[in-house]
């Protein structure tokens, strides 16, 4: 299909896929944000996962806020069910910690690495059920695990979106 | 018709009726309606094109006038037009940090009442770059004029350019090894300099003592000041065209418009709630030997910040648990904070040509007194606020695309670099002194966007128009030659998208028997690491700079043989003795080389930035693309992509990793159970621990994390490794402040 006849939901659709040509990504910079947006990621994300939950938001690549019987929860795109919609998901995953030199030197080289692992260590947040990253944390040791974003989401559906969220939080 | 203004206001009763109307109603200037706007938009915006077109060709010429490199071929300038009250109206392309500084530059000169003394008159010249005035840091220079019409203020016109050198106790214009303020260089301290369109002799006498290359400063004075001069012609002659009373109100409902459409992009791209971060640069000095006594200590800055999207579509950063100032040139102030907050609104938010003071009305920085953010100490340092700066706007950066991501907007996503410089001092190849950084670091690049890589010696978070910049233009600026300058392969923050390759620069003195080099990075550097990644990708591996003096370089061409290209290969043929040096340093730490002279080495490998999502997403065709390029090895595709020569087989090796990842993994839980046994002991080591420490000083905020996080009752990091250390906070005249937010433990 050529690109003038491209919907805004494919044009969209294609973003997700990260099929667009720079041409056509330029034209996204460039182009007043649609309101519709949200609305067509959402779709062109619910038709790549496995699982048929209502995605309310996507919290990363691999990783959504969907409704399930009624309530808020965070779910993997590998259908791992970890926690409800506010909670430390994190802490439901598997975790790999890089803590020294032989570690890390395994995903850098040893020339370049100069990160010191007595004041740093690498948090590997993975899915339980297909072994795909998360998240990846760089703390110092004993810090706690913290969780990047925890989203308004009644104000988002309620007073941006202007429509009433699908769950009870 | 538009609103009558009234003239008899001096700035000071302007600047509260401006602000008094604003908290009263939440619009700029009490505006409810933007009667201009609605009445005939093409006559508003052909205003609007008028002030921009006249802001950015101005700057064009102001380049041919200028003297120092950073101008003529760096772009590290801007210029602007403000209300009387100090809000910026307009602006140039070039160094956005300075949208605001400037504004608060203006208000200091109102708030310290300099209508009365030393008097604000039509041909006056203001120059400043005090952090207590709202500057960032000595190095850049704040120009400022104000326009008179029949008497009446009716703008400010500013322009910041970035010195090179500024007289700082080390040399080059930012010092990483002062411990005050009282060795980072010349302080216009928010100063009258001139008189009747010109600068002052004793003004001019004064560059010329205090500065080595006081050329560069006094000639790109003269290039901001005949910048702020064309455009005060430009507005006469707009003003003539649309009319005083119509120029007076449009400029303000220009503000107003621009906070509308703030709020509008935010609610329109972003969502709403509560985003994380934390960046932990760490300083190391006690092994420099000529170190100053105070600031021979080895720290990290622990900066927790919370960012918010409120419901209303406003932004507010939130540092409570950082920790506190101290004896190094790092400090922020809230000029400094102003200033990076900027650099990410104006290249996140509002790039549409819109870029005035009205967004800063719906932002917010709650900076804790006393804080790494917000220095409180007189005589605090600030010369390289960007270090502090840098990593915690890095990182601001990467939670909007949290933000940009969870709304769809993919194509905006963006994060940053840590900047890595090279300072050099001393004598020159003409035997004048100088001093400098080299700031081919404008092109350090940036981190994995969220629809492509990061691009590969790209402009930095500090300025979007930044390059690299020729050789031979730093050849000719000091005393040295490139003999490398390359990427530097395997050297990113692997992702599905990667994160910018690294490069480095190798350089041999030549024409000069004194000169030293300083060499640091921001948050990459003494065995940090600048910020995570997104959704899986990893952060980048950090810095190297190198140093060799008694090189015996030259004797190697003669004979021929091979001489390194890179600091990687330069630091391989030291230790095996096929470079012999006197004395070398090649790692990860600050460096402060001792004196070098011809034929001695200097380099700099600069930080790559991190990734976005797992690794073993990345297309097949990227990776191939890359090892064609020779920006990775084979190798090294590899180890962090499962790459094999074809799809099937990489396919193959990224379900071995997934296998691996599960089988080398514990559930968190476990993990939890026996990680706590270490945190109630608080078994970490010394730097670590007094940074815990350093943060309680500050704030509970980090302690209630820990302990709850853990299920503990006794927080188990109490040394903060220095004194417990008072300072007074200046006294006696206006300085930006910050709203303050009582810490409440989150329920």
């Amino acid at each position: 299909m050529s690109k003038e006849t491209q919907t805004s939901q494919e044009v969209t659709r294609s973003l997700v896929h990260r099929e667009l040509a720079w041409p056509d990504l330029f034209k996204l910079m460039r182009d007043p944000k649609s309101p519709d947006r949200f609305d067509e990621m959402i779709a062109a994300r619910q038709a790549m996962v496995p699982w048929k939950n209502r995605i309310l938001l996507p919290l990363g690549e691999n990783l959504f806020i969907v409704a399930k019987n009624g309530k808020a929860i965070i779910k993997t795109l590998a259908g791992a069910e970890l926690c409800a919609w506010n909670e430390n998901w994190k802490m439901q995953c598997r975790v790999r910690i890089r803590k020294n030199t032989a570690d890390f030197n395994k995903i850098f080289p040893p020339e370049h690495m100069t990160i010191d692992p007595e004041l740093v260590e690498i948090r590997e947040w993975i899915c339980p059920k297909s072994g795909m990253l998360l998240d990846v944390d760089c703390v110092p040791p004993t810090y706690p695990v913290e969780i990047d974003f925890t989203p308004d989401l009644e104000a988002f559906y309620s007073d941006w979106l202007g429509r009433k969220l699908p769950v009870r939080l | 018709m538009p609103m009558k203004r009234t003239t008899h206001l001096t700035l000071l009763e302007q600047l509260d009726l401006s602000e008094k109307l604003y908290e009263e109603t939440g619009h700029y200037q009490g505006l409810k309606k933007l009667a201009l706007h609605d009445k005939d938009p093409l006559t508003f915006e052909a205003f609007h094109s008028r002030l921009m077109s006249t802001v950015i060709s101005v700057r064009e010429t102001m380049k041919h006038i200028a003297s120092s490199p950073a101008i003529r071929d760096f772009e590290e300038f801007v210029i602007g037009i403000y209300t009387p009250e100090g809000d910026a109206v307009a602006l140039s392309t070039g160094i956005m940090v300075h949208v605001h500084t400037l504004s608060e530059f203006i208000k200091f000169i109102i708030r310290n009442n300099y209508e009365d003394d030393p008097k604000i008159r039509p041909g006056d010249i203001f120059e400043n770059n005090e952090s207590w005035a709202g500057g960032v840091h000595t190095p850049d220079v704040m120009t400022l004029i104000p326009m008179f019409y029949k008497g009446e203020v009716i703008c400010w016109i500013g322009s910041v350019s970035h010195e090179l050198e500024a007289g700082t106790y080390e040399g080059p214009g930012m010092t990483v090894f002062s411990p005050d303020r009282f060795g980072e260089g010349l302080h216009i301290s928010a100063e009258k300099v001139g008189e009747n369109d010109q600068f002052r002799k004793d003004y001019l006498i004064r560059l010329k003592l205090n500065l080595r290359n006081s050329n560069w400063w006094t000639l790109d004075d003269k290039a901001k000041l005949s910048g702020c001069l064309m455009i005060r012609d430009a507005l006469h002659k707009a003003i003539a065209k649309f009319g005083l009373d119509y120029y007076k109100q449009g400029i303000r409902e220009l503000i107003e418009e621009g906070r509308r459409n703030f709020v509008k992009r935010v609610k329109t791209t972003m969502v709403p709630g509560t985003y994380r971060g934390l960046t932990m640069p760490v300083h190391k000095r006690s092994h420099i030997p000529s170190t100053h006594p105070l600031a021979r200590s080895d720290f990290i800055d622990l900066v927790h910040n919370d960012m918010t999207v409120t419901k209303e579509g406003h932004i507010e950063l939130d540092f409570e648990g950082s920790t506190g100032w101290s004896f190094h040139p790092f400090n922020c102030a809230v000029g400094p904070m102003n200033g990076g907050f900027w650099i990410t609104l104006t290249q996140l938010l509002n790039y549409d040509g819109r870029v005035n003071d009205g967004a800063y009305l719906a932002v917010k920085q709650y900076l804790p007194e006393g804080s790494i953010v917000n220095a409180n100490y007189a005589g605090a340092a600030t010369s390289l606020a960007w270090w502090t700066l840098i990593p915690i706007f890095g990182n601001v950066w990467r939670m909007m695309g949290i933000s940009w991501f969870a709304r769809g907007f993919l194509e905006e996503i963006i994060m940053s670099t840590p900047t890595c410089i090279v300072g050099v001092a001393g004598f020159d190849q003409y035997g004048h002194h100088t001093g400098y950084q080299n700031f081919e670091m404008a092109a350090e690049s940036f981190g994995a966007r969220g629809v492509d890589d990061g691009m590969d010696c790209g402009s930095p978070i500090w300025n979007s128009e930044g390059v690299q910049g020729d050789a031979e233009v730093w050849e000719l600026t000091g005393p040295n030659v490139y003999i490398g300058r390359a990427f530097t392969p395997n050297h990113h923050g692997p992702g599905r998208f990667r994160g910018s390759s690294a490069w480095e620069s190798l350089w041999i003195v030549r024409g000069s028997r004194f000169v030293h080099v300083t060499l640091s990075a921001s948050g990459a550097h003494n065995g940090g690491i600048f910020h995570k990644g997104l959704f899986g990708g990893y952060p980048a591996p950090g810095w190297k700079c190198l140093w060799a003096r008694g090189v015996n370089l030259q004797e190697m061409a003669a004979r021929d043989e091979r001489i390194p290209r890179s600091v990687n290969e330069a630091e391989a043929m030291l230790k095996d003795g096929r470079v012999k040096a006197e004395e070398w340093y090649c790692g990860p730490l600050n460096a402060w080389s001792p004196n070098l002279s011809d034929g001695d080495l200097f380099g700099v490998m600069y930080s790559s930035g991190p990734g976005y999502g797992d690794p073993i997403e990345r297309e097949h065709a990227r990776i191939e693309k890359d090892l064609a390029n020779g920006l990775i090895t084979p190798n090294f595709a590899r180890k962090a992509y499962g790459y094999a020569k074809s799809v099937a087989k990489t396919e193959e090796n990224r379900a071995k990793i997934r296998a691996q990842r599960l089988e080398e993994s514990v559930p968190a839980s476990q993990w939890w159970r026996a990680e706590r046994k270490r945190a109630r002991v608080g078994d970490v080591g010394k730097l670590v621990s007094e940074t815990f420490a350093r943060s309680v000083r500050m704030s509970d905020k980090i302690k209630d994390m820990y302990l709850d996080f853990w299920q503990l009752k006794k927080f188990p990091y109490t040394d903060t490794g220095t004194i417990d250390f008072h300072t007074e906070s200046p006294t006696g005249f206006y300085y930006p402040k910050s709203p303050q937010k009582p810490y409440k433990k989150a329920v």
